[in-house]
């Protein structure tokens, strides 16, 4: 059996921006709490942030998380090998083995990296609610969004393996995320993909994510 | 040319009429021997008034405020700096990138020009290539400043460490690595070699632990003719091999910056860029840093106008034409690539 690819399908077209997802995963991957002074300085830490523009007057919201590229340009320039590339894919981070150079965050190009700028912290009772699977990152560590590698890693070792299914999508009130094995031709991610509206962000980098936006349908505003 | 013999003329103007050129003009009226350049250059290292001693103190001062912000931020983590995204480097780079550059004037004065054969780099070379040394050591304060985690920075280092694995040879950071610690080396070797015979007559007049601290560095020189020509052979060989990591510091240092596919940052002009940019800082420095002996020290007549008001201003006009070259196609060059300056790398994130 060929090695699993894991990828996610996000359909923009369902996302209302309920930020659920963003909460799921702050709680799933024990991600700091960011409190006010935190925010006021603009130094929220998360893995998944609704992504907001403007069209004309309309706004367009793109979950964006770590794209878990094919060829991800953060790889290449990490002097530690702090974050490298699984068998199946994914982008793995190695906490303990960073260093803090934050090139990695330079590199992105889709600037989902977040840096422990200080000591995570979680306001009382919080800290009793942390996740055992996931490492808690110390300051000067680089981190992000791992597709939930611990539940797949939990999946895997069922018997007989389960889909995996990450805490955004396992939230997601819409499903407008889903997420699967693209080496399965039968998987719905693998469908999806073949959808007119999919793209990829920033495609001609040639990244290659393993992230599969569903572009948003235009409605005329008369009908 | 013509800018050039501007700054020429301009300089002979001073030199002959301006009040700067004045000192030199009645010094000079003292022949120079062997004994006199001696006594003078000798006095500044055996002498300290109470203007060193000052110096000394606010240097020392400034270098405990360092000290105490340093353990402020390896304590609570980068947070204090305010560095955000996607600006996640900044002054700390910025700063490194600078005494990088100021660090190629020691090689490019001793280095090409002794190459090159030239007289008048005498009167001031050995303080370029202390500058390059200790700008070296600046620079890589600054890079330990920057590190998230400063205790782990030796993992940059193939060795056997912790990890497990070796550094990874595709990162620029660690041919940044292994770039500066090589000029690091090389300058070192090259200024404590180039400064065996002063440092003999500095063992020869001094007492005490100076002696014995001199007696060490002089590795015995007694100033016989095959010594002589040992070392002027041994410094010609130091001087064509650093040339080359000379080069390649900057473009490194460069390339930390231009394998990321940050736009702007993404151009293959960066390295001759940054090297240019390099010798023309770093020249700029020696001006500085020659204009503060001749004044504090009273050295005159020794460290006349002419190399350093007139060659260096000459290099430092022809550089300037390079950098300035740079700079018209630093933001043209991307453009070629097909790069966009609107790629979402600037996407407000504290706007959610």
């Amino acid at each position: 059996m060929s090695e699993p690819r894991w990828g996610m399908v996000i359909d923009l077209d369902l996302c209302n921006g309920c930020q659920a997802c963003v909460v799921a995963c702050q709680a799933e991957n024990n991600v700091p709490l960011s409190d006010e002074e935190a925010c006021l300085r603009g130094k929220e830490l998360n893995w998944l942030r609704i992504q907001r523009y403007w069209v004309g007057d309309r706004v367009v919201l793109l979950p964006l998380m770590c794209q878990q590229c094919e060829m991800a340009p953060c790889e290449q320039v990490c002097p530690t090998f702090a974050t490298a590339h699984s068998p199946s894919g994914l982008n793995e981070m190695t906490y303990n083995r960073c260093i803090g150079t934050r090139l990695c965050i330079n590199a992105c190009p889709y600037k989902v990296r977040v840096f422990n700028w200080r000591e995570p912290r979680w306001p009382e009772p919080l800290g009793e609610q942390l996740n055992p699977d996931v490492s808690v990152r110390t300051r000067g560590v680089s981190e992000k969004c791992t597709f939930c590698v611990q539940r797949i890693r939990e999946a895997g070792w069922q018997s007989p393996p389960v889909q995996p299914v990450p805490a955004c999508v396992q939230t997601c009130p819409t499903r407008a995320i889903q997420f699967g094995d693209m080496n399965d031709p039968e998987s719905a991610v693998a469908k999806l993909a073949h959808d007119p509206r999919a793209y990829c962000l920033l495609e001609d980098f040639g990244t290659k994510p393993a992230v599969i936006y569903l572009k948003k349908i235009e409605y005329e505003p008369d009908q | 040319m013509n800018q050039t013999s501007e700054i020429l003329d301009v300089a002979d103007a001073v030199t002959a009429s301006g009040r700067t050129a004045e000192p030199c003009i009645q010094r000079a009226a003292e022949p120079l021997t062997f004994v006199s350049v001696n006594e003078s250059v000798l006095d500044t290292v055996m002498q300290s008034g109470w203007r060193y001693w000052s110096l000394v103190t606010v240097l020392s001062a400034v270098l405990l405020n360092a000290i105490v912000c340093f353990t402020l931020q390896v304590r609570t983590g980068l947070w204090v700096t305010n560095f955000n995204r996607p600006v996640v480097w900044g002054v700390y780079e910025a700063t490194f990138v600078f005494w990088i550059g100021i660090s190629h004037s020691g090689t490019m004065l001793s280095a090409i020009l002794r190459l090159a054969q030239t007289d008048w780099r005498r009167a001031i070379y050995r303080a370029a290539e202390a500058m390059t040394v200790i700008s070296l050591m600046t620079a890589a304060c600054c890079i330990f400043a920057h590190l998230g985690r400063v205790w782990l920075a030796h993992w940059v280092l193939p060795y056997k460490n912790g990890t497990g694995v070796w550094p990874n040879f595709r990162s620029p950071l660690v041919w940044d690595a292994a770039a500066i610690s090589t000029y690091l080396t090389g300058s070192s070797i090259f200024l404590f070699v180039g400064m065996i015979p002063d440092v003999a007559i500095l063992r020869d007049r001094s007492q005490g632990w100076r002696r014995r601290l001199y007696r060490v560095l002089a590795l015995g020189w007694r100033g016989t003719m095959h010594q002589w020509k040992t070392l002027d052979r041994a410094c010609i060989l130091f001087a064509a091999l650093i040339i080359p990591v000379f080069v390649s510091v900057h473009s490194i240092v460069s390339w930390d910056f231009a394998m990321t596919t940050m736009p702007g940052w993404h151009a293959t002009i960066f390295a001759p860029y940054f090297v240019i940019g390099a010798i023309l800082s770093g020249i700029s420095a020696v001006v500085t840093l020659s204009w503060c002996i001749r004044r504090g020290f009273g050295l005159d007549h020794l460290i006349t106008p002419q190399p350093f008001a007139v060659r260096l201003d000459r290099l430092r006009a022809e550089l300037l034409r390079g950098v300035d070259r740079g700079r018209v196609a630093r933001p043209v060059q991307p453009a070629h690539s097909g790069a966009r300056e609107t790629v979402p790398c600037g996407v407000d994130v504290g706007d959610q």
